[in-house]
């Protein structure tokens, strides 16, 4: 459900449905594509601090502000949403 | 999803915030491709982690060799084109002791708009004859003072030029005089409101008018034509006409005016809101202002034994890059549209300067991390307290201290006690030794000279 998004190793994502490019921290990266390979978004703060040295509690709150910005710009997007986002 | 498999053996990686930035197509990188990670962990040699330590946050530092360095760039680049130069430090640049008298020991006299100026000026040990008295408000009192002590008063205005008249007839000799002159110089906006205009002739009439009056003298002729030019050819024409009319006064009064002072408005290294780059990249050097004004200086015409003295009242010029301003971060948040914000413990009240420079804000320490465009507000509860609207950042946590500069100009004198206290000041010498100049306010330095009604008390 997220196969229209290209991540790269980098950091470098392309959205195909807007045409849309990015980039990504590490972190950011990482997270994305535990995502995209189909993890659960509970599970990302745990994912996070088993590989990155980060407090679990910074990791929470981090991975919050992460989510809410990712669908807050279209990256997300529930299936039903009639949201467009172009360049 | 199935359990995470768990290695204690695996060191984790550094951590960086998660962040996305979206790319904006086809629009120039408006930070002109400045991408570079940038980061200032030392202020003259001393770590900004110390001075926090030592000192606290948020914390001004002045760095006296800064202030010396660029004081002898200056007065060199005038005194080699140039026979006479004397400098003289504004004061209202910057009042603090330390900075003024760091200057007056490089050999600066002091260029002053007002009695409370004045009487700094003397304390710092100037005597009245290296004193430039400036201002379209001098109370009489003052005058009187001023003219005992030998000191150079500049006339702003008829009023003025009446009332030092009516002191030399009481005293009984004829006093010297400087008049301040206003002019077309090709630039906006056009500072007109200060002294007699010389292209309506307003400047000549005045002279003559003194002249045969009898009691003063004409010494000098003085001008301020703007603050941060940024073009030295303005210096030029205003230079040209300081000396078209001091050769008419000799011409219709047989007196040779002994000093032409260019006032102020060399332009520091900070970068202007709207300027495209870095202002410190676009400034043009001070050797082209020097050229600029002794060039007009030397092909006005004086015979070689009336050379006027050149005067000049840098304020900006000789300390904005002296000062810094250590804040910490107080904390991150995302606004509603996406923007990320930085939330630092130094505001608008402090930093005035902030609404026109765009500061160089760096990080004491980058953790790496990506950059991201950061809009920088200070603590205050004002929609206004924003100290840099928009700069490449990398991650930052709560703690973490950022350096502003450059802010010795202006920003000590025009701070106030807006919801914050003013902090503390530190000098950092030539042999790294940090000196606190100024403490830290209390709340008794705000509310000292306040007195309560007796009916309101307890
Ligand atoms: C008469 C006069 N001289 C000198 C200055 C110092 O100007 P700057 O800081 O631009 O050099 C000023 C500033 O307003 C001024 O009014």
């Amino acid at each position: 459900m997220l196969d229209h998004l290209a991540l790269s190793e980098s950091g470098f994502l392309f959205d195909a449905r807007t045409g849309l490019t990015y980039t990504l921290s590490r972190t950011g990266t990482f997270l994305l594509r535990s995502l995209i390979d189909g993890a659960d978004a509970e599970t990302l703060p745990e994912r996070l601090v088993a590989s990155y040295d980060v407090e679990p509690l910074v990791a929470r709150r981090d991975i919050e502000q992460f989510l809410f910005r990712l669908s807050d710009i279209g990256v997300l997007r529930k299936d039903d949403s009639d949201e467009e986002v172009t360049a | 999803m199935s359990r995470l498999p768990k290695d204690p053996v695996v060191t984790r990686l550094p951590y960086e915030p998660p962040t996305i930035i979206a790319h904006k197509n086809g629009l120039a990188n408006k930070f002109g491709g400045q991408s570079a990670r940038r980061s200032l962990p030392r202020i003259e040699g001393v770590p900004v982690a110390e001075l926090v330590e030592r000192f606290g946050s948020p914390l001004f530092v002045f760095s006296e060799h800064t202030l010396r360095r660029t004081y002898r760039e200056v007065h060199r680049a005038f005194s080699l084109r140039y026979p006479k130069v004397q400098l003289a430090w504004s004061y209202k640049t910057n009042y603090l002791d330390a900075v003024c008298r760091v200057f007056h020991d490089e050999g600066a006299w002091a260029e002053v708009v007002s009695e409370v100026e004045y009487d700094m000026a003397r304390r710092n040990g100037v005597p009245g004859s290296q004193i430039l008295f400036n201002g379209p408000y001098k109370p009489e009192p003052a005058l009187r003072v001023a003219i005992e002590e030998g000191a150079h008063i500049h006339i702003d205005h008829h009023d003025e030029l009446y009332t030092v008249e009516k002191i030399a007839k009481e005293l009984g000799r004829k006093l010297p005089v400087t008049l301040r002159i206003n002019m077309d110089t090709g630039i906006q906006p056009r500072w007109d409101r200060f002294g007699f205009n010389f292209d309506n002739g307003e400047a000549l009439t005045a002279i003559r008018r003194l002249h045969t009056g009898g009691h003063l003298v004409l010494e000098g002729l003085h001008a301020h034509i703007g603050t941060f030019m940024l073009d030295p050819q303005a210096y030029a024409r205003g230079t040209a006409k300081l000396a078209e009319l001091a050769l008419a006064a000799k011409r219709d009064t047989g007196v040779a005016v002994k000093t032409i002072d260019l006032g102020g408005g060399l332009p520091s290294r900070a970068t202007l809101h709207g300027q495209y780059g870095p202002g410190a990249d676009s400034k043009p050097p001070v050797d082209d202002y020097a050229e600029a004004i002794t060039g007009a200086l030397l092909a006005a015409g004086f015979p070689q034994d009336e050379l006027p003295t050149l005067l000049l009242e840098s304020g900006r010029a000789l300390v904005d890059e002296a000062g810094f301003m250590i804040a910490s971060v107080v904390a991150n948040k995302r606004l509603a549209n996406g923007t990320r914000a930085v939330i630092v413990d130094a505001g608008v009240n402090v930093l005035f300067t902030s609404f026109w420079y765009r500061h160089d804000v760096l990080p004491a320490e980058d953790h790496g991390g990506m950059l991201e465009e950061a809009v920088v507000y200070g603590p205050l509860c004002m929609n206004i307290d924003v100290v840099r609207p928009s700069v490449l950042l990398p991650p930052l946590e709560a703690g973490d201290a950022v350096v502003f500069r450059p802010v010795g100009a202006y920003n000590v004198t025009q701070s106030m006690q807006f919801i914050r206290l003013r902090p503390a000041i530190v000098m950092i010498g030539e042999n790294k030794q940090v000196d606190l100049i100024r403490r830290s306010e209390h709340l008794d330095d705000l509310k000292g000279p306040e007195l309560l009604p007796e009916r309101l008390r307890p």
